[in-house]
């Protein structure tokens, strides 16, 4: 008993002594880190709009966000506030204050919410951005946000990785594809659901990303988006409410282990594996197979899947219809193809609730059509079938696309909407949908249950 | 307990009662001459992981040559409830055994399944030329509720003897969706067990009504239906035996299936349809699609069109779930057979009638019939293209081609590289791939080889991509 005493005031002593060499400047770092950001912490509730069962639900969520402008701008998680419909801030003070979207960038997960002043007596305090290339593996970071819920919460932890890669196939809750553009900041830092939107900060407090997702079933496997991303996207937020991109319809795949068989060298080029249908690439004669070699005269590689985002990018920063000059290997020529950017545009088009028939839709875009192998942007997408609805007995289903109404041409969200207007005043008892289900037209007849439309109203 | 014990007594004296008209011994002798043990030796695939399965089906000998026939059901893998389990049974059983009563047992070569009713085909192949003893069916129209079969059912492996007898009640006689006898007191074990009248007579072999709730459904469409799950349950009864000596005179070989096929995709003329359209029919089938080259297109048919008469006779299909009956009279027509159509035609408001002629075509394959080949270096199995496969990916089959990923084993060349199954191989090794013959020649020719890496090109969820497989000779 004695003994066991004895070692354990000798390892508190070991340990006094240990700490009385490093804590005292790390302790002050992390004070000083927490006290330069953590009162410009938001603690978000939005109510969001979800159209996925067949009919528009709010949704009220939990988040993040960090106040990095004195006029009340917010950066946020576009998961968070994208779709806010209302948004309801507290802020470090606990003061509750409302809040307005701005805009926001599924590509990059980020979202900007303004802060209503008009009622907070106080200053905001804005917190500083830092820069998030000259991050390093093992440095020391706190996570800030409203884990669960429990606003305020610090953590800490050290950087796990600086470029993490997912593939552009990662999807939001929401549906958006997500991550093309951009790596992503690992760290250990504990992040957990409610976390989403809020800084990770370095020790001289400075937010060098913005966290966004954890790994599920794992310890401590956290990621956030680089600063630097989050800079540019915001201001083309604020600026604009939007961020516009170029789109050129290709599809790489990192070289490694494929030098050989193309015969290049190493970190050359960049490998197109497909090529979109319909695209400016397309267009231009692109084929899966071609190496780029240079962008307007600048050597692009990528030898690792971590560098696709870095290309990607370069070709979205271009203004929308530039032409770009692509060096290009194919085979074992060297050819020169123009290729004239488009508008990547929306990923997914706008939600509209068709009350009465018993279903929601999505305006068709480019991106879409793309991606869900569709044969053209005409119609309008079913995002949801109610489960006792006339449209479900009548056999419609999720991911069919309506393209008559009565057997009149619906092909731009507009029609549809003006259509499902007219008719829904009119009363109809039943109504005719001709859709496209994988490359085959169905009939769809929808009895309207006059009386549910009606109460549904109310 | 005391509820348990009464309860079985009342079983017992039911069973007693009726079959008392069943001479159960006599019957029994004679079929244990001809029923057998049908052993199948399959390979089961869960998405990247296969394994060798064995099934054990009951069979019965059908001709003095050695044609047998057995319950097919479980080796079905175009089931849609083995496609949502993510299950693919290979169709083609890596080997088969019948074994008789008395012990002896032969080797059997497969011949097919049939798809509507599952009874599965295969041939005895003895050293010697053998006269074996056979079931000949008979037809019977008389059939009446209340009437009782009798049949036998393998029993486990580790009891002997290996036959069981059972009885069963005919309970109502279907006329929607098809004409069916609907039976109570079998269960599904069963399937493909010989059906006998109490003369002894065999009117057929038990089985399961096409499911028209599950005909045509995808998986993820079954997935969204499952709440109706009363739908699902199997409702067994008679496979008579007209279609039994139909299937036996002209048994469903693998390849050379030569089901009939007119190149539509369709639906049912609900009431609801017909009365929005202004049609006085009850019942019908929608044109949907006509498929390119396909015996409706050569016909002149049309998207929107509607078939109300086949050969004459009014079609009745008004929903959806009665889609297959006209399916399976069109596939039961046979590849070459003439059909005539009485056809509804709208346009303006107004609906002309017209008739239409066609000679059907052969089914297209289903991708479990088509031709594959495994590749024991690269460990996996790929198969030809099919029209569905066309048809699931809206791919255009007259520019498309590749060959499909059926299987890759587990840390095989192929998995460490990354294919994976669904994929459709473009080229190998900078060659282009357009059939399952041109892979299988590249394959050789990249065995004798032996490069130390291998490229495929190939096309994954209206993507492509590069694969590079290190090989390890």
């Amino acid at each position: 008993m004695i003994k066991a005493a004895v070692i354990s005031v000798t390892i508190a002593l070991l340990y006094t002594t240990a700490f009385a060499g490093v804590a005292p400047s790390l302790q002050t770092d992390i004070f000083t880190a927490r006290d330069r950001v953590l009162p410009a912490l938001v603690h978000i509730q939005p109510v969001i709009t979800d159209f996925r069962t067949g009919k528009m639900m709010k949704l009220s969520m939990i988040g993040s966000g960090v106040i990095f402008h004195p006029d009340g701008y917010v950066v946020t998680n576009y998961h968070v506030a994208g779709k806010a419909e209302r948004i309801i801030c507290t802020l470090f003070d606990n003061e509750q204050v409302r809040a307005e979207l701005v805009g926001g960038d599924p590509m990059t997960d980020i979202a900007i919410i303004k802060l209503d002043l008009s009622e907070y007596r106080d200053s905001l305090t804005a917190a500083e951005f830092g820069d998030s290339d000259s991050i390093q593996v093992g440095q020391y970071v706190l996570a800030m946000g409203s884990p669960l819920a429990l606003a305020r919460s610090v953590s800490c932890g050290v950087i796990s990785t600086v470029n993490r890669y997912f593939s552009a196939e990662t999807r939001l809750p929401s549906g958006e594809k997500t991550g093309r553009y951009n790596t992503w900041i690992q760290t250990d830092a504990a992040i957990n659901p409610g976390n989403s939107g809020g800084p990770l900060v370095d020790l001289n407090g400075k937010v060098v990303g913005v966290n966004s997702r954890a790994t599920v079933f794992a310890d401590n496997i956290s990621f956030a988006i680089p600063i630097n991303i989050v800079m540019q996207v915001s201001s083309e937020i604020i600026n604009s409410g939007k961020v516009t991109r170029s789109w050129i319809g290709i599809q790489c795949q990192e070289l490694q282990n494929l030098e050989g068989w193309f015969g290049t060298d190493r970190d050359e080029g960049v490998l197109i594996a497909s090529i979109d249908a319909q695209s400016p690439a397309e267009e231009a004669g692109l084929q899966a197979g071609d190496i780029i070699l240079r962008v307007n005269n600048r050597p692009v590689s990528a030898r690792f899947a971590e560098q696709l985002p870095a290309f990607y990018k370069l070709i979205a920063d271009y203004p929308v219809g530039s032409k770009i000059d692509l060096t290009v290997l194919r085979g074992d020529r060297q050819i020169y193809v123009d290729v004239i950017t488009h508008e990547l545009g929306e990923i997914l088009g706008r939600d509209f609730e068709c009350k009465d028939w018993g279903f929601t839709v999505k305006a068709i875009t480019k991106q879409m059509a793309v991606n869900n192998q569709l044969e053209d942007t005409l119609g309008i997408f079913v995002s949801g079938v109610k489960r006792i609805s006339g449209a479900f007995e009548g056999g419609l289903r999720r991911g069919d696309v309506v393209r008559e109404i009565n057997e009149i041409p619906t092909p731009r969200f507009q029609d549809f909407y003006d259509r499902y207007s007219e008719l829904t005043s009119a009363m109809d008892e039943k109504v005719l949908l001709t859709v496209r289900r994988s490359g085959n037209t169905r009939y769809i007849l929808i009895k309207v249950d006059i009386t549910e439309a009606t109460d549904t109203e109310k | 307990m005391k509820t348990v014990g009464t309860s079985f007594i009342l079983l017992l004296i039911a069973g007693t009662i009726s079959a008392q008209n069943f001479n159960v011994e006599r019957i029994q002798r004679s079929a244990m001459a001809y029923t057998v043990s049908v052993d199948l030796e399959v390979e089961v695939s869960f998405g990247i992981q296969s394994t060798d399965a064995k099934y054990r089906a009951i069979g019965t000998v059908v001709s003095a040559d050695g044609l047998v026939i057995f319950d097919g059901s479980d080796i079905d893998s175009d089931d849609p409830f083995s496609q949502l389990a993510g299950m693919q049974v290979n169709a083609e059983p890596k080997s088969i055994e019948v074994s008789f009563m008395d012990g002896t047992r032969y080797p059997a070569d497969f011949i097919g399944i049939d798809r509507f009713t599952k009874v599965g085909f295969c041939r005895i192949t003895a050293e010697n030329p053998t006269k074996f003893t056979f079931l000949e069916f008979a037809q019977r129209n008389d059939i009446r509720v209340g009437d009782w079969f009798l049949t036998f059912m393998l029993l486990p492996e580790f009891v002997s003897p290996s036959l069981g007898s059972d009885i069963g009640m005919v309970s109502a006689l279907l006329t929607e969706p098809e004409e069916f006898i609907l039976t109570v007191g079998f269960n599904d074990l069963e399937i493909g067990s010989v059906l006998y009248d109490t003369n002894g007579t065999a009117i057929g072999i038990l089985g399961e009504l096409l499911n028209p709730a599950m005909a045509g459904m995808s998986p993820s469409q079954m997935m969204e239906s499952f709440s109706q799950m009363e739908d699902f349950l199997p409702l067994l009864g008679v496979v008579d035996a007209r279609k039994i000596q139909r299937l036996i005179a002209d048994p469903p070989a693998r390849g050379t299936i030569d089901r009939g096929w007119l190149g539509i995709y369709l639906q049912a003329l609900t009431a609801d349809i017909a009365e929005f359209w202004g049609i006085l029919n009850t019942g019908g089938i929608i044109i949907n699609e006509v498929v390119r080259d396909s015996p409706a297109d050569s016909a002149g048919l049309r998207t929107g069109d509607i078939i109300v008469k086949l050969g004459g006779e009014e079609i009745r299909v008004d929903r959806e779930e009665n889609l297959s009956i006209f399916q399976r009279q069109i596939a039961d027509l046979g590849a070459g057979a003439p059909v005539d159509f009485t056809i509804l035609r709208r346009h303006n408001g107004k609906v002309d009638t017209l008739e239409i002629s066609t000679l059907l075509a052969r089914a297209p394959l289903t991708p479990s019939e088509a031709p594959d080949y495994k590749d024991s270096n690269f460990e996996v199995r790929l198969r030809d293209m099919v029209f569905a496969d066309y048809n699931i990916y809206n791919l255009d089959r007259r520019t498309f081609k590749g060959v499909v990923v059926k299987e890759v084993e587990q840390g095989s060349w192929g998995e460490v590289g990354g294919l994976v199954p669904g994929d459709i191989i473009q080229t190998i090794h900078g060659k282009r791939i357009e059939s399952i013959g041109e892979a299988k020649a590249m394959l050789i020719r990249i065995t004798e080889e032996k490069p130390k890496e291998v490229v495929f090109f190939v096309w994954r969820a209206n993507k492509t991509l590069f694969i590079n497989i290190k090989t390890n000779w």
